[in-house]
């Protein structure tokens, strides 16, 4: 297979079946997760306004308790700074944009070349430094299996990949004619791996957040207790 | 393993109860039996599973798969704080529950049966785990507070031991009084005949009127068999505090004890069966509101799970005692004098974080016009005493226990309050245990016996002579 | 010796003396001496270590029947 064919492959057959794995495992999950039972609670609330406490814990759990910031605030700081990294690098870098395009027909401007670069090391030295904190914490030693590495592998290859694509400065327009598909259709390729991926470990937190924040939060609402 | 495991059978049901120590709790076994019944292991995994994939509903399901495995929840509990040891780990706690949900009952658990890719949890896991979710777990709720993903661990713990309950894998000291508060009414020895005894001396001691079974009372009135049998004096408080606000109150003999050891063994039948006693009595005596006693956890019991054991809303109000005071003295009904001094008081997790009604004592503290000095942590984010969630009744857990109880020891100091106040007589058996291992020079009090020792007005004391007033 | 603040820990077991003798020094400005008297015969190897984690100076210590008096100099 030349790398003009492989590319085609990746840009087309398999982008269609890891998007649709994406969507179709997010969905499976959701359903599952909507059809367990739960039995209605018949106790006398304090409060009614559940679902303003569902909202109110999404926003609210973004940052932690006063009494909490001596331990957890590096961590925090540090899932941060790769997360908003992650979305700058994926939603803010032209050829991204221009790739979305060309699916969708959407579009936006670019963010700076400064602040791609910045995104781009932010998210490099976010996941080393998880990555470490992971291996040398006791607790987290301990907590951790197989999918908390995998999920880690899987979030840093498009990274590395798309590292060996960068051979434009960073604000050039994207050209129509790929400079070098092979490296480009493993680019896809992993993050093709990553959307497969994303529904069945622990990446999926990037829905569940909000329904187990949500839960919580309603229920904490229901008693007048507060998060 | 199973060739040592020495198990119990219905027959052998003595546990003689230990009532002279600081905490009550059956006498230290010289022998454990940490199981019971004589069941095979598959026998006792299947009664686990059933009972695990029946339990995990919706919230709880959402739970169970969002933890992103971050070790926060370590930093928010007592026993890990104090120990350092990772398996203390809030979520770690739940380890063998989280693996058989996701491999029998997950979204994807067709797909890891089909590839056997987690393995099927072991009945020498769960008597490792009966550690963690008994001895090593007060319910308190304070990882909840920390969880990134908003997940509700302790909730999930207390699932977890139905699990646990029905698969016979129950610590010793927790089955054995839970089985006796099924069996006698009270996990105590606080039976009826005990109670009846106990009022009419502290009515005739206290010269204080109590009511016992009236046909008919606005109030229903229970109690912790803690304050049964070790502060008699929250007896008299509640009797004094309920003639002062001038209600038609009583005492029901046939349901009166307000702890639920079952709910805390994870015995759901035995949970609901302390729970009807009182809802039975509430009825039978047209009961407009029910106090429940100064307890945490019979709070959670009757406040957020009554209704659910009786099968439709309750047809009465339920007030911890600290609502129910702050309540009438808002309204004028329960007139206080001022104590001036300054206290620190100390939330019962089942109260405040995890009961909502954080705000009650404090206004009842302000009422009296005493300096409430917080703790560090206090409120909503307030550590446990280590005692809560039956840990305390629990021998083998005496040692962490102490340890954590370090953290309530120097909050409570740092403040240099006067005097410490409660609202849980189990929190406060837990102090007075603390007190006597560490020989602290401060002791925990109570705060219904705060108000009823500074009732305004002749009322405060009594002032005819008193008797217990008993239905024919 | 001469002390600026004295604390009683006696009759209290370990570690109510390192808390209560933590919190003490807490209240006092640099350079102060701080006379701790205690029971618990724990108490020794414990305010040793506590002198060490904390850097206030342990200037003194001596037994005398069943107490323990112990002389901090506050950081």
């Amino acid at each position: 297979m030349d790398s003009l064919t492989l590319l085609a492959f990746a840009r087309g057959p398999m982008l269609v079946i890891a998007i649709a794995v994406f969507v179709l495992g997010i969905l499976w999950r959701l359903f599952h997760l909507l059809w367990r039972p739960s039995k209605p609670d018949l106790s006398e609330p304090r409060s009614t306004a559940v679902v303003r406490g569902a909202l109110g814990a999404i926003v609210t759990r973004m940052w932690h308790h006063k009494t909490f910031r001596e331990r957890t605030l590096a961590g925090t700081l540090n899932a941060y700074a790769y997360h908003i990294g992650l979305a700058i690098v994926f939603f803010g870098f032209v050829p991204h944009i221009a790739f979305i395009e060309r699916l969708t027909g959407l579009s936006w401007p670019a963010v700076p070349g400064w602040l791609f670069a910045t995104a781009v090391a932010a998210v490099f030295v976010g996941l080393v430094y998880a990555l470490m904190v992971r291996l040398t914490s006791p607790v987290l030693r301990l907590l951790s299996d197989f999918d908390d590495y995998a999920s880690w592998v899987i979030t840093i290859l498009p990274m590395i990949t798309g590292m060996a694509v960068l051979s434009l400065a960073l604000d050039s327009p994207y050209p129509a004619q790929p400079l070098y598909p092979a490296p480009l259709a493993i680019h896809l390729l992993s993050v093709e791996l990553l959307l497969i991926w994303l529904p069945f470990g622990k990446l999926s937190h990037a829905f569940l957040v909000f329904i187990s924040r949500g839960a919580t939060g309603a229920a904490f609402a229901r008693k007048g207790a507060s998060l | 393993m199973s060739a040592a495991r020495i198990t119990v059978g219905t027959a052998d049901l003595d546990h003689p109860l230990d009532l002279t120590s600081p905490r009550l709790s059956v006498e230290k076994p010289a022998v454990r039996y940490d199981t019971q019944g004589d069941r095979t292991d598959s026998d006792r995994l299947a009664a686990a599973m059933a009972a695990f994939s029946q339990d995990f509903g919706r919230d709880a399901a959402t739970w169970l798969e969002s933890c992103i495995h971050c070790g926060n929840c370590a930093e928010a509990c007592h026993f890990y704080l104090t120990t350092r040891d990772p398996k203390y780990t809030p979520i770690w706690k739940l380890e063998p529950f989280k693996r058989a949900y996701k491999r029998e009952a997950g979204p994807f658990a067709w797909l890891y049966k089909a590839m056997g890719a987690k393995s099927k949890v072991s009945v020498a896991e769960l008597e490792e785990w009966q550690a963690l979710i008994y001895d090593a777990c007060t319910l308190c709720g304070r990882c909840t507070m920390v969880c990134p993903m908003g997940i509700d661990i302790a909730s999930l713990v207390g699932l977890a031991r139905h699990g646990m309950s029905q698969a016979g894998l129950v610590p010793h000291e927790l089955w054995a009084v839970s089985e006796r508060a099924a069996r006698e009414g009270s996990p105590l020895g606080a039976t009826p005949k005990v109670l009846k005894e106990r009022l009419a001396w502290l009515a005739d001691e206290n010269e204080v009127d109590m009511h016992v079974d009236l046909p008919q009372a606005e109030v229903l009135v229970t109690f912790s068999s803690i304050e049964i049998m070790k502060y008699p004096q929250s007896l008299v408080a509640t009797a004094r505090v309920m003639n002062h606000a001038g209600y038609t109150w009583t005492i029901s003999s046939a349901g009166y004890e307000a702890t639920n050891f079952g709910m805390l063994a994870g015995n759901a039948e035995w949970q609901k069966r302390m729970t009807m006693k009182m809802i039975d009595a509430a009825i039978a005596c047209q009961a407009k509101i029910v106090v429940l006693p100064e307890c945490g956890h019979a709070y959670s019991a009757m406040r957020w799970q009554g209704a659910n054991m009786l099968g439709r809303p309750l047809p009465f109000k339920v007030l911890h005692v600290s609502e129910f005071l702050a309540e009438n003295i808002a309204s004028g009904r329960i007139a206080v004098t001022t104590v001036g001094r300054s206290v620190a008081f100390h939330d019962p997790c089942q109260v405040s974080r995890r009961g909502g009604a954080t705000q009650a004592p404090r206004d009842v503290l302000k009422a009296l016009g005493v300096e409430l000095r917080e703790t560090r942590d206090s409120g909503d984010l307030n550590f446990c005493c280590g005692g809560g969630g039956g840990v305390i009744a629990n021998h083998r857990a005496d040692e962490i226990r102490y340890k954590a109880f370090v953290i309530k020891m120097a909050q409570m100091d740092a403040t240099g309050a006067d005097e410490m106040v409660t609202s849980c007589s189990n929190c406060r058996q837990s102090f007075d245990d603390g007190q006597s291992h560490f020989r602290w020079d401060r002791k925990m009090g109570s705060l219904l016996e705060l108000v009823a020792d500074h009732l305004a007005g002749p009322e405060g004391i009594g002032a005819t002579a008193r008797q217990v007033a008993t239905a024919p | 010796m001469d002390f600026d603040k004295d604390l009683d820990a006696r009759g209290l077991n370990c570690p109510l003396p390192i808390l209560r003798a933590k919190k003490a020094l807490g209240e006092m400005t640099t350079g102060q001496v701080l006379r701790i008297v205690a029971t618990d015969p724990g108490s020794v190897k414990d305010f040793e270590a506590f002198s060490k984690q904390t850097g206030n100076a342990l200037l003194e210590h001596s037994a005398a029947g069943k107490e323990f008096t112990f002389f901090f100099k506050k950081k």
